[in-house]
C-alpha cells in the first residue's frame, strides 16, 4: 500500500508521517509539499490513499522558489483533478484550520466537509481536524486509513 | 376611425336602461355604504357605459369608486384601494379602462404632454421640461410617473446632488412609508452611476420565498412590476398590480394599464380572450397612445394607420432594404434629431452607418442621452472593442429611462443582442414595446395567416415598400413551405440572409447552412452580416447535433472578433463540452479557445483552473505536456494560424500554466511563457511589440527573484583583503620573527615572561617559563582575530550590524506577526503599545465591553514579547561573545591548546600572505561552527519562543471569550506560525558565509525593484511610494551588488521609520554626469518630524565618522548614517565621493551620494561609454 501525504507544514508532515509509519508500518509513505508536486505524485505514482492539506502553495518552497500563488483550496483542486483523471485513490483531508476563504466566500470546516462529500462522494473519505497538541486526529486518521486497508484487502482477495 | 367587425357582449340591446342597470350600485353608494360582495366585483364587470353612467351621475359615486385620481400633494399619492379585488385579469383590465375612459380627455392630455416632456428632456431642454412637468401636475395632479420624471430631470440637470436633494424634499413632506420607499427607488434608478447589475441585485430583494403569505407575495410582485418591469415574470399577479394602481393617480393607472396589456401580449397569457382584445381595440380608439395603437394593429391590422413619423420610418426602411445606405444614414440621423423619442431612427442610423462603412458622426451633444444611445447602438452592432462596454451602458440607460418608451426599447435591444434569437422570431418584448408598427411586428405573430393579413394591410398603406415586400415574401415562404424569392432589386447579401432565415425556419438545415456560408463569403468586413452568418451556421449545426462544428465556427469567429458571438450562444456551446466531453472533441482547439473567450469577455466567471483543464485535455489528446511541445508536432499541421495565435497568446499564460503538473517551479512556468512569446513573435508579426515587452517583463521578474534570493543569502562577510591591506607597520616584522623562531628546535624557543616584581626586595621578580615562538604567534593571531572581529571598516561585527542587526532582522521576525495584525507599534511615549484595534474589532470586543482592556493587554503583551525577543536576538545572540555579551553566539575565544595546534599548522607557511590566510581560515572555521549554532537557535529555539508567545496570547484571550468568538484568531495564529517557520528558515539562510562568489552584473533599476519588495516586507506598516527616475541604468559590476543593496536599504529603512508618515512619497533619481554617478533619494517629511533634530543627527554622524568614532558602525538603533559612509568608503572602495544628507528647500529630506563611475560599469555587457 502506498500512502501519499501532501502538506507544506514540515512539523505537521513529520507528525503525520511518524504516525503512519508507526501504525501502518507496511505502507510505503511518500511526502510532497505543494499543490504541484503533490498532484504530480498523485497522478503518476498511483497511491492508494492520499492525505492532503487544504491550503498550500503552488510549488515547493525553497531556494529561489517562493511557492507561487497560495491556493486556499488546493486540496479541493487536487480532488477535482483526480476525478477528472479518473484516479482511484481514496482521499483524506487533514487540516489545522477551522475556516477557509475570506469574506463572503468563507466556509467552516463542517461546510467544507459537506461540500466535499457531495462533490466527491466516491473517493473522499473525510476531513480530519489536526491539532498538534491533541491526539484525536490520530484516532480519526487511523480509522479512515484502516477502512481503506480493509476495502483494498477485500478487493485483492476477491 | 378603422372599423372593427366584432361585436362585444356588452353591446346595446333592447333591455334595461343604463339607469336601471346602475341602480343596485347607486343606492348604496349614495348612502355612503361600501358595496357588498358580490356587487363589489360585479360592478367592475359591467358594461363600460354603465360604469361611465355611475361615475358621471354624482361626484359622490365618482369619489367612492375612483378614489383620488388627481392628488394634489405627494402625501396624497397613495390612498386606499377604492374597489374590491376581483383577482381576474379581464375584469381588472376592463375596470381600469372604464376609469380611464371616464377621464379620456385628461388621459389624452397626459399622452401628449408626456411626449413633449420626454422630448424636451432628451434634447437637454431641461427648463422647458421642468415647466411642462409643472404644468402637467397642475392640471392632472401628482403621480409616480411625475415623481420619477422629476428625479430623472434633476439627475440630468444637476447630477446626483440634485437628484438626492429632490428626493430629500419629497421625504421632508409628510409622506407614507410606501411613498418614501418607491421614491427612493426611483431616485436610485435615475442615478448615472448605478449599474444595471447593481440595480438588478437590489431588486432581487423583492423575490419572496414560497412560504410567505399571499398578501406579501402580491406586494413583492407589485414592486417587481413597478421597479423592474422588463424582467417581470409573474403574470398571475397582473390583476393585483392593476388593483393596487387604483390607489394611485390617473396617470399611473394609465401607465400600468398599458404595461399590463403589453405584458399580457408579450407573455401571450390570454391569446384567445375576446374581452381583452376588445378592450385594447376600444382603448386604441379612445385614448390612442403609441403602444395601444401598436397593440391594436397587432390584433387587428385594420387599425393600422399612417402618420408623418410612420411614413418617414417606412420610407427609410424601404431605402435601407434596397441598399441606399448613405442616404438612409443621413436621413435617419436627421430623423433621430427631429424625433428624439423614436428608438427606431437611432437603430436605423447605426445600421446604415455600418452598412455604408462610414464612421459614426453623432449629431447630438456629448452630454445628452441621445448621443449615448446612438453611440451604444453603433458599437453594439459594429461588434468592436467597445461592444461589451456599450452593452452595459445601454442596459443601464434602459433602466434609468424606464418611465419613457425609449427605456423599454433600449432594454429590448440589449436583450436581443445578449441572446441569440431564432430568425424571423422576434423578441416579443421588443415587438410590444416598439412605438411605430413596422413589418418586423410579424415576428411576434404565431399564425402565418395573421402575419400575411398584417403585411397586406401594411402594403396597402405603403405601396411598393421593399421592406414590406421582403417580409411578405418571407411570410409566404413560411406559410407555403417553399422558398419564395422576394422582388428583385435587393442587395445580394439581403437576399441571401433572408433566404437563409427562411430555410432555417422551414427546418431545411442543410440548405440553410449553405446559404449562411454563402452569406459569410459576401459579408466581407461587415460585422452585422458576419454575426448573422456565424450564428446562423451555429444554430443549424446545433439542430443537426453537430456540436463540434458549432464549436469550430464559433471559435473561428470569436478569434477574429469575440463580439461576433453572443454570450448566450457561447455559454450554451461550452456547456455541451462540460456535459459531454466527448473524446473526439478533445483534439480540437476550438474548445479551449471558447472557454477562454467566455472568461475574457466576462460571460463566465474567471476560473484559471478550468482553463487549464480544457487546455490540458487538448494537449493530452495530442500526447503532449506543454504548449511549446506543439511546435513541430503533428498537431500543428491541423491548427489554423489565427486560432493557434489566440491559444498561445491568451490561454497559455502563467496564471493557467501554473496549474499543470509539468512545471516544478514558477521559474519553469515563466520560461515556458518566454518560449511561447518567442514563438508568437515568429507567427504573429502584428503582436511582436507586445511579446517582446512581455519577454522583457518576465526576464526582469526572474532577475529580481534571483537578486532577492541572493540578497537574502549568506550575509556573513569579513573583508579579509581589507584587513590585510591595513595591517599595522611592524606586523610583517613580527611575523618574520615568529616564523624564524619556528625553525628553531623546541628547547631554543623557550623563554621567560616577567609576571611581576616582588615587593621591597631588589632583584626579586616573578617570572614564568614560556614558549617564545608560541607567544609571538599568539600575539599575531590575536591581532588578526581582533581585526577579523572588530575592524569597523572590514570586520565581522560591523558587517553583522550593517547587514543583519540594522533593520532587517527586526523586520523579518516582526513581519510575520504584522501580516496578521497581531502586533502593534509603540505609542508616542515609547513605553506602551498602541491598542490592537484590528483584533479588538474582529473579536467583537467593543468600547464598552469590560473585557476590552484585558484583551488589549494580551495583545500588548504579545507585541512586547516579540520586540523583546527581537532585542534578545539582535543584542544578545548575534553578537561577539565577550564579558559584556555573554550570550553572544560568535565565540572567538581559543584555548591555548587550540592555539598551539594552530601554531603548529600555520607557523611554517612560507609568506605573510599565506600566514594571514591561514589564520583567517581558522577564524572562518570557527565562524562556520558558530553560524551553525545560530541557525539552529533561530530555527528551533527562537521559533519555539515565538510560538510560546502566540500560545500565551491565545490562552489569555481564550479565557475571556467563547471558542466561537476566537475562531478567526485561532486560524490566523496557525497561519502565523506557518509563516514564522518560513520566515525563520529564510532568516537562518542569512547565516552563511558570503564567499563573494562572482555575482553577475546587474542594473540598478532592477536591484531597486527587488529591494523595494524587501523594504515593504521589513519596514512594518509604513508604505513607500517610490517614483524612480533613471537616466543612467547601465549594468554595474557584480561586486557592487551587496554594498549598493545595503546602502539603499539603509536609506529606505530610514525613510520608513523616521519620515513621520504612514505613506511616504519618495523620489529616487540615478544619473551620470562627467564621470560621476549620482544616486539621490528625496522623501517627504511629516509634520511631527523635528527638522532641527534631523539636521543635528546628520551633522553629528559626519563629524563622528570623520573623527573615526566608528564604534557606532557596530551599533544599532539609530539612523545608520555612519554605515552609509562606511559602505561608500570601504565597500565600494571609493576614495573620492560625496555624501550629502539634509533637508532641501522644499522641505524634503535628501540623501545624495556621488561616486566616481569609471570602474562601476560592466564593460563586458557591451555598455562601454
Amino acid at each position: 500500500m502506498k500512502i501519499l501525504v501532501i502538506d507544506d507544514n514540515p512539523h505537521k508532515m513529520r507528525q503525520i508521517v511518524d504516525f503512519l509509519k508507526h501504525d501502518f508500518a507496511a505502507a510505503e509513505i511518500v511526502e510532497r509539499r505543494s499543490y504541484q508536486s503533490g498532484l504530480k505524485a498523485a497522478l503518476l505514482e498511483d497511491p492508494q490513499i492520499i492525505l492532503l492539506d487544504m491550503t498550500m502553495p503552488t510549488f515547493d518552497v525553497g531556494g529561489r522558489e517562493t511557492g507561487g500563488r497560495e491556493r486556499r483550496y488546493a486540496g479541493q483542486q487536487i480532488l477535482r483533478q483526480l476525478r477528472r483523471k479518473d484516479a482511484k485513490a481514496f482521499i483524506i483531508v487533514v487540516t489545522q484550520f477551522e475556516k477557509f476563504g475570506e469574506g463572503d466566500e468563507q466556509v467552516t470546516l463542517d461546510q467544507l466537509r459537506d461540500g466535499l462529500s457531495r462533490e466527491f462522494e466516491e473517493r473522499y473519505l473525510g476531513a480530519v481536524y489536526y491539532q498538534a497538541a491533541d491526539s484525536k486526529w490520530r484516532e480519526e486518521l487511523r480509522a479512515m486509513v484502516a477502512r481503506v486497508v480493509s476495502i483494498t484487502t477485500r478487493g485483492t482477495d476477491a | 376611425m378603422p372599423h372593427h367587425g366584432r361585436v362585444s357582449r356588452h353591446s346595446r340591446s333592447a333591455g334595461p336602461t343604463l339607469r336601471q342597470r346602475a341602480r343596485p350600485y347607486m343606492s348604496l353608494l349614495f348612502a355612503g355604504k361600501s358595496l357588498p360582495s358580490p356587487l363589489d366585483v360585479a360592478i367592475k364587470e359591467e358594461d363600460s357605459r354603465v360604469i361611465d353612467f355611475i361615475l358621471r351621475i354624482s361626484p359622490v359615486t365618482s369619489r367612492r369608486l375612483l378614489g383620488r385620481p388627481f392628488p394634489q400633494a405627494i402625501k396624497d399619492l397613495a390612498g386606499p384601494i377604492p374597489t374590491a379585488f376581483s383577482d381576474d385579469i379581464t375584469t381588472e383590465i376592463h375596470w381600469t379602462f372604464s376609469e380611464l375612459l371616464h377621464h379620456a380627455e385628461k388621459v389624452r392630455d397626459f399622452i401628449l404632454s408626456k411626449k413633449q416632456i420626454e422630448d424636451a428632456l432628451l434634447k437637454g431642454e431641461f427648463d422647458t421640461c421642468g415647466s411642462l412637468l409643472t404644468s402637467v401636475e397642475s392640471r392632472l395632479g401628482k403621480s409616480w410617473w411625475g415623481l420619477e420624471t422629476g428625479l430623472l430631470l434633476a439627475q440630468h440637470k444637476g447630477g446626483l446632488a440634485a437628484n438626492r436633494s429632490l428626493l430629500k424634499a419629497y421625504h421632508d413632506e409628510d409622506i407614507s412609508p410606501w411613498t418614501r420607499f418607491l421614491a427612493s427607488f426611483f431616485s436610485r434608478r435615475a442615478e448615472d452611476e448605478i449599474s444595471a447589475e447593481e440595480y438588478d441585485e437590489t431588486c432581487a430583494a423583492f423575490s419572496a420565498t414560497a412560504d410567505e403569505p399571499k398578501n406579501r407575495l402580491r406586494t413583492w410582485a407589485y414592486f417587481r412590476f413597478r421597479l423592474q418591469f422588463p424582467r417581470f415574470d409573474s403574470a398571475e399577479y397582473l390583476p393585483y398590480c392593476l388593483s393596487v394602481e387604483e390607489s394611485h393617480s390617473l396617470i399611473d393607472r394609465y401607465v400600468t394599464f398599458v404595461r399590463v396589456l403589453q405584458r399580457v401580449l408579450i407573455d401571450n397569457t390570454h391569446p384567445a380572450d375576446e374581452r381583452i382584445r376588445e378592450t385594447i381595440l376600444h382603448a386604441a380608439r379612445e385614448i390612442p397612445g403609441d403602444h395601444l395603437k401598436l397593440m391594436a394593429a397587432f390584433l387587428d391590422p385594420g387599425y393600422l394607420g399612417r402618420t408623418d413619423e410612420s411614413q418617414l420610418l417606412m420610407d427609410l426602411l424601404h431605402e435601407y432594404t434596397i441598399g441606399e445606405y448613405d442616404s438612409v444614414r443621413e436621413k435617419s440621423l436627421a430623423a433621430a434629431q427631429s424625433h428624439v423619442g423614436r428608438f427606431a431612427f437611432y437603430e436605423l442610423a447605426a445600421k446604415a452607418t455600418i452598412r455604408s462603412r462610414a464612421k459614426l458622426v453623432n449629431p447630438f451633444g456629448v452630454r445628452l442621452v441621445p448621443h449615448r444611445i446612438l453611440n451604444c447602438l453603433y458599437h453594439i452592432l459594429a461588434r468592436d472593442t467597445e461592444t461589451t462596454q456599450c452593452m452595459r451602458e445601454l442596459h443601464k440607460l434602459s433602466y434609468q429611462h424606464d418611465s419613457m418608451s425609449l427605456g423599454h426599447e433600449m432594454f429590448a435591444f440589449h436583450e436581443q443582442h445578449s441572446e441569440d434569437q431564432k430568425p424571423l422570431r422576434g423578441n416579443r418584448f421588443a415587438a410590444f414595446t416598439a412605438t411605430i408598427p413596422t413589418p418586423r411586428l410579424v415576428m411576434a405573430m404565431t399564425k402565418h395567416g395573421e402575419a400575411l393579413d398584417y403585411l397586406s394591410n401594411l402594403d396597402a398603406l405603403y405601396p411598393g415598400n421593399s421592406a414590406v415586400q421582403l417580409f411578405l415574401s418571407t411570410s409566404r415562404s413560411l406559410s407555403t413551405g417553399r422558398d419564395v424569392l422576394p422582388a428583385s432589386g435587393l442587395p445580394n447579401s439581403r437576399l441571401l440572409k433572408y433566404r437563409a432565415y427562411v430555410l432555417e425556419s422551414l427546418k431545411q438545415y442543410g440548405s440553410a447552412l449553405d446559404a449562411y456560408r454563402e452569406l459569410e463569403k459576401t459579408a466581407e468586413s461587415n460585422p452585422m452580416l458576419r454575426a448573422d452568418a456565424t450564428t446562423g451556421q451555429y444554430r443549424c449545426y446545433l439542430e443537426l447535433d453537430q456540436v463540434m462544428e458549432c464549436a469550430e465556427i464559433l471559435a473561428a469567429a470569436a478569434v477574429n472578433n469575440p463580439h461576433l458571438v453572443s454570450p448566450h450562444t457561447l455559454l450554451v456551446v461550452i456547456r455541451r463540452y462540460s456535459d459531454s466531453r466527448e473524446n473526439e472533441w478533445l483534439k480540437n482547439m476550438a474548445w479551449p479557445i471558447l472557454f477562454s473567450v467566455s472568461q475574457r469577455e466576462g460571460y463566465s466567471p474567471q476560473d484559471p483552473e478550468l482553463l487549464h483543464d480544457v487546455l490540458d485535455d487538448f494537449l493530452s489528446a495530442w500526447g503532449l505536456r506543454r504548449p511549446s511541445d506543439l511546435r513541430g508536432g503533428d498537431a500543428l499541421a491541423e491548427l489554423s494560424r489565427p486560432m493557434l495565435v489566440y491559444l498561445l497568446r491568451y490561454l497559455c499564460i502563467p496564471g493557467v500554466l501554473d496549474s499543470s503538473i509539468w512545471y516544478d517551479s514558477q521559474e519553469e512556468v515563466e520560461q515556458e511563457r518566454i518560449k511561447i512569446c518567442e514563438w508568437l513573435s515568429e507567427v504573429d508579426a502584428d503582436g511582436r511589440d507586445a511579446y517582446t515587452s512581455e519577454i522583457a517583463e518576465l526576464t526582469s521578474r526572474a532577475t529580481i527573484r534571483d537578486l532577492t534570493h541572493k540578497a537574502g543569502q549568506s550575509k556573513i562577510y569579513v573583508d579579509t583583503a581589507g584587513i590585510k591591506s591595513q595591517l599595522p607597520v611592524g606586523f610583517g616584522d613580527r611575523w618574520r620573527r615568529c616564523a624564524l623562531y619556528a625553525t628553531l628546535s623546541k628547547n631554543l624557543q623557550d623563554g621567560v615572561e616577567l609576571l611581576g616584581l616582588a615587593d621591597k626586595q631588589a632583584k626579586s621578580m616573578n617570572i614564568a617559563a614560556i614558549d617564545e615562538g608560541f607567544k609571538l604567534f599568539k600575539s599575531l593571531f590575536q591581532e588578526l582575530r581582533q581585526s577579523f572581529i572588530s575592524s569597523n571598516q572590514y570586520g565581522l561585527d560591523s558587517n553583522l550590524s550593517q547587514r543583519i542587526r540594522h533593520g532587517t532582522l527586526s523586520g523579518e521576525i516582526r513581519a510575520q506577526f504584522e501580516a496578521f495584525g497581531l502586533v502593534t507599534q509603540k505609542d508616542v511615549s515609547g513605553s506602551d503599545y498602541l491598542e490592537n484595534v484590528h483584533w479588538l474589532d474582529k473579536l467583537g470586543v467593543t468600547d464598552d465591553d469590560q473585557r476590552r482592556s484585558r484583551v488589549a493587554e494580551a495583545f500588548a503583551v504579545l507585541s512586547r514579547g516579540v520586540d523583546s525577543l527581537v532585542h534578545t536576538v539582535r543584542n544578545r545572540w548575534i553578537q561577539i561573545r565577550g564579558p559584556q555579551k555573554e550570550d553572544g553566539m560568535f565565540d572567538y575565544d581559543f584555548t591555548d591548546d587550540e592555539l598551539k595546534a594552530m601554531h603548529q599548522q600555520i607557523v611554517g607557511l612560507p609568506n605573510l600572505d599565506a600566514f594571514t590566510d591561514g589564520v583567517f581560515d581558522q577564524l572562518w572555521r570557527r565562524t562556520e561552527r558558530d553560524l551553525e549554532r545560530v541557525r539552529v537557535a533561530i530555527t528551533e529555539r527562537l521559533k519555539q519562543l515565538l510560538y510560546d508567545l502566540l500560545d500565551s496570547c491565545y490562552a489569555a484571550i481564550q479565557s475571556m471569550l467563547a471558542p466561537s468568538e476566537t475562531v478567526d484568531l485561532r486560524s490566523d495564529i496557525t497561519n502565523c506560525k506557518q509563516q514564522i517557520e518560513y520566515g525563520l528558515d529564510t532568516l537562518s539562510q542569512w547565516f552563511h558565509i558570503d564567499r563573494a562568489q562572482r555575482m553577475p552584473s546587474f542594473q540598478l533599476s532592477v536591484l531597486t525593484d527587488a529591494l523595494l519588495q524587501q523594504v515593504a516586507k521589513y519596514c512594518g506598516p509604513y508604505r513607500l511610494q517610490v517614483d524612480k527616475h533613471f537616466t543612467e541604468d547601465r549594468r554595474l559590476v557584480g561586486r557592487l551588488f551587496r554594498p549598493l543593496w545595503d546602502l539603499l536599504f539603509i536609506l529606505f529603512d530610514n525613510i520608513a521609520k523616521y519620515a513621520g508618515l504612514d505613506r511616504v512619497p519618495v523620489d529616487l533619481t540615478v544619473c551620470e554626469h562627467d564621470g560621476v554617478l549620482t544616486i539621490q533619494v528625496l522623501n517627504d517629511l511629516g509634520q511631527s518630524v523635528d527638522r532641527n533634530q534631523v539636521m543635528s543627527k546628520v551633522e553629528r554622524a559626519k563629524r563622528e565618522f570623520d573623527r573615526g568614532d566608528s564604534d557606532l558602525l557596530r551599533s544599532e538603533g539609530g539612523s545608520g548614517f555612519h554605515k552609509i559612509y562606511k559602505i561608500v568608503r570601504y565597500e565600494l572602495h571609493c576614495d573620492r565621493y560625496e555624501i550629502a544628507l539634509g533637508i532641501s528647500d522644499n522641505d524634503r529630506f535628501a540623501a545624495t551620494v556621488e561616486l566616481p563611475a569609471g570602474e562601476f560599469y560592466d564593460e563586458d555587457s557591451g555598455h562601454r561609454r
